[in-house]
């Protein structure tokens, strides 16, 4: 056998960025492994009650990033009880304790108190980055203390967290010899922040690329900034109104004329339109595009602008743009890769914005299109279809019809054969949310052609438990299937146990799994947490001790190397 | 479902002789059975696979609001979106704003009566085309205007009521004083271009227009034209302009 040095090894491992790479690499040999642990520096936690963070740390001493999640997915959308778990604080004081050279910290739908950011602010003398994307638990408080004592903090970025608001000094709070900051997004902060503390921030960071304001920061403000911080190249605009009438327009003109930097635009809360015209000349360069959180925009403006954007790869839009909004910008921009409509009115009770036109007008436009999150009032096979020939490269494709269990309303049928041509045509799809009408048949043709899909949604979709039998057994790198108000029940989640323990988890809500067969599953597969989540609304003797026929409303199955985990509230039952 | 949308439309009928409904566009001729106005494509309510195995194929519309989750759209974004129904309400003379979310309410009369009690010093009195609030103890009297989308102020009532919510931004109870002149149009004959004279006192908020004029002696005028008729409204220097050659030429 050849006789590599470990530094040899070290070094060829220093080329592989992917976590997977390193876990397949660690499993070779033991000298393999040893080296590789001692070298990795960029650690990647997908489930937070997977593995115990001192487990972590002690096989990882070099650590200098940490990226945890915690909450499943469907908590995104209020399934998951508040009080769940998903705490941040043992990871925070563990790293405090083993890994006090930690640098970056990036935490996704975790618990964070102000007490965690605290800690966080205090242990580690060479924290550079922390983002916080939609997570839970803080306020301006345990922001105060980040600003306050993170000497030589590169990044802070908050991704649609909800943050309580008290007060607005936490920005003040950054010395003055702070001068390091590259990125700061407080977009989803609701409350004002001091606007000279910020101006005076923004003016000594001379490295600062990134800025995302939030809604409370006016045009006016936001003019000062821009002339302090021209080589910006990612820019979130704040409301972009202004709080008096006066020359704003000119200045704003002459503000975004210096700053021939930026490439990702967002924000525009409460843009009018006359405002809109003032980043013209900016379009032109720019890559990125979230329209997302501004309704206040009409189609017209909309089309104006986007006629200018050639260069676009991501755009994030409401619905509200409209099939005729989504031709324009299928005319426009060919370079696009990702784009996201999101429903203007949640509430589904508004006017059609839009359909099936408007993603085949893209997909024929766009050739090299390979995310989408689409949410429309109907789709066609046909459509489906056509996108399916038209774009063979998606590697994410969510499609949420806002009528669940709608057909095709052409034919009346099911979506079966649309979805089928997608996953046939998309060889290399990894994520895939399914909606509308579908039976069983849909999961045979995922099963039989997603072999690179790693994430399933399923709402209202099938008719037996064949569908996720089909799922199960087809699809080999499935790593997380989540499943919502479909017929699934005990047999199709015992009929292959083994999978389980070969994915990070499975979801499943509103289906017809009981108790019966969770406990089936935990008997059989010790190395999975089988829980079950009971919410009760008012104590009920056959709730308390349901029998195994009793339906279970909410199951969460997750591979693991703790056992059930010390920190379940009472409504979680792990068996 | 049809019966609430009724009463909306009589109440909008009382607002401003407009029903809301009528004016929608549908795919029946007018005076057949209203289909619903918010499917403007796609089949009717009865084009549903009525012979369907799936029990939960057939639910109702007013089901969909009902599920928990759906559609799945973050939490985060679902309040900031509807944060945008929440306006600033400013009253003429009081210390602080208010703020109400206007999708709280079915029509203009409930926003009044909210206002009104908010302010707690005002009872609300109608008039045939317009509403106003009294300071029972001054005697002065409010009109409701409020801020629409492009940034131009009108007057409260004028369009139906859920075009209102949808373009309103802010609202502010004007004093009646300074608001009179709100709704007035003055219809001018256009002279090829020469400088148009002033009409009398006019309201003093802003609006967009396409054109300028200017005259040596009076103050610059700006209007807009509209299919039959010109509207002119007084209007302080517009900044910027110093001079008349500026003015011809924009």
């Amino acid at each position: 056998m050849t006789y590599f040095p470990d530094e040899v090894v070290e070094h060829i491992f220093d080329f592989l960025s992917s976590h997977r790479d390193r876990n397949n690499v660690s499993t070779v040999c033991k000298a393999w492994y040893l080296v590789e642990q001692l070298s990795r520096l960029r650690v990647f936690v997908g489930n937070c009650y997977a593995v115990r963070p001192e487990r972590v740390m002690a096989r990882f001493p070099g650590m200098k990033c940490l990226t945890v999640k915690g909450k499943p997915h469907f908590a995104d959308f209020n399934l998951v009880p508040h009080d769940w778990g998903g705490d941040a604080l043992p990871w925070i004081e563990t790293a405090a304790r083993c890994c006090p050279g930690l640098e970056e910290l990036r935490l996704k739908r975790m618990v964070v108190s102000d007490e965690s950011l605290e800690l966080l602010a205090r242990a580690f003398p060479n924290f550079k980055s922390l983002v916080l994307i939609s997570c839970e638990g803080f306020s301006t408080d345990g922001l105060a203390e980040i600003a306050t004592h993170c000497r030589g903090l590169r990044e802070l970025d908050l991704q649609e967290n909800e943050v309580e608001d008290h007060g607005r000094q936490w920005l003040s709070c950054f010395p003055d010899s702070c001068t390091s900051l590259v990125s700061l997004n407080f977009a989803c902060l609701k409350g004002e922040v001091n606007t000279s503390a910020l101006e005076r921030l923004v003016a000594r960071c001379q490295n600062l690329r990134c800025l995302k304001l939030n809604r409370a920061i006016s045009i006016e403000s936001l003019i000062k900034i821009l002339a302090r911080a021209p080589n910006l190249v990612e820019l979130g605009t704040g409301s972009f109104t202004a709080d008096h009438r006066t020359e704003a327009y000119q200045n704003l003109l002459n503000a975004f004329y210096k700053c021939n930097s930026i490439r990702n635009l967002s924000g525009f809360w409460d843009a009018a339109p006359r405002y809109l015209q003032a980043i013209y000349s900016i379009c032109s360069s720019l890559t990125v595009l979230n329209l997302s959180y501004a309704p206040a925009i009409q189609v017209n403006d909309l089309i104006k602008m986007i006629r200018h954007c050639f260069k676009l790869q991501k755009l994030w839009v409401l619905d509200s743009i409209g099939d005729k909004g989504l031709a324009a910008v299928a005319c426009a921009c060919k370079e696009l890769q990702e784009l996201r409509v999101f429903p203007s009115d949640v509430y589904g009770t508004g006017i059609a914005a839009v359909t099936e036109e408007g993603l085949v007008a893209i997909s024929s436009g766009c050739p090299k299109l390979n995310s989408l999150l689409y949410f429309c009032h109907q789709m066609t096979n046909a459509a489906l279809i056509t996108v399916a020939k038209n774009c063979p490269h998606f590697t994410r494709f969510r499609l949420c019809i806002l009528d669940p269990v709608k057909p095709d309303p052409i034919s009346n049928e099911p979506l079966d054969e649309g979805f089928g041509a997608i996953v046939k045509s998309c060889k290399d799809l990894k994520r895939l949310s399914l909606s509308g009408l579908l039976t069983d048949k849909v999961f045979l043709y995922i099963g039989m052609y997603a072999s690179r899909l790693e994430m399933l949604s399923i709402a209202f979709a099938g008719e037996s438990d064949k569908g996720m039998v089909y799922v199960l057994n087809g699809c080999k790198n499935l790593k997380k299937l989540e499943i919502r108000d479909s017929p699934f029940g005990d047999a199709a989640l015992l009929e292959n146990v083994g999978k389980y323990e070969t994915m990070r988890s499975l979801w499943m809500s509103s289906c017809d799994v009981t108790q019966g067969g969770c406990k089936a599953l935990a008997a059989k597969m010790p190395r999975l947490n089988v829980e079950v989540i009971n919410e009760r609304e008012e104590s009920d003797e056959m709730v308390e001790n349901p029998s195994d026929m009793h339906r279970v409303e909410k199951m969460y199955v997750y591979r693991t190397l703790t056992g059930p985990r010390d920190d379940a509230p009472d409504f979680v039952w792990t068996f | 479902m049809s019966t609430t949308e009724t009463a909306h439309s009589s109440t909008e009928s009382d607002a401003s002789g407009l029903d809301y409904e009528e004016t929608q566009l549908t795919l029946a001729p007018p005076g057949a059975t209203r289909s619903d106005p918010e499917r403007k494509r796609g089949p009717s309510d009865d084009h549903r696979p009525s012979d369907s195995s799936e029990g939960s194929a057939n639910k109702p519309p007013e089901a969909k609001a009902q599920v928990v989750g759906w559609p799945p759209v973050r939490s985060f974004r679902r309040s900031a979106l509807k944060s945008f129904t929440y306006v600033k309400v400013a009253v003429d003379g009081a210390p602080y704003l208010r703020k109400v979310d206007l999708e709280a309410y079915t029509g203009y009369q409930q926003l009044l009566t909210a206002l009104e009690e908010m302010f707690s010093c005002f009872t609300a009195r109608n008039y045939p085309n317009e509403r106003r609030l009294v300071d029972p103890v001054s005697g002065t009297e409010f009109v409701p205007t409020y801020e629409d989308k492009d940034g131009d102020w009108m007057l409260v009532g004028d369009v139906p009521w859920k075009m209102f919510v949808a373009s309103c931004k802010r609202l502010r109870l004007m004093k009646s004083s300074e608001a009179v002149n709100l709704g007035e149009k003055k219809q001018v004959r256009l002279r090829e271009a020469c400088p148009m004279l002033a009409l009398g006192e006019f309201g003093k908020k802003e609006i967009k227009f396409s054109f300028f004029f200017w005259h040596p002696t009076w103050p610059v005028l700006i209007g807009t034209t509209c299919v039959g008729r010109c509207e002119f409204r007084w209007c302080p220097p517009w900044p910027g302009l110093a001079d008349k050659d500026a003015c011809d030429r924009l």
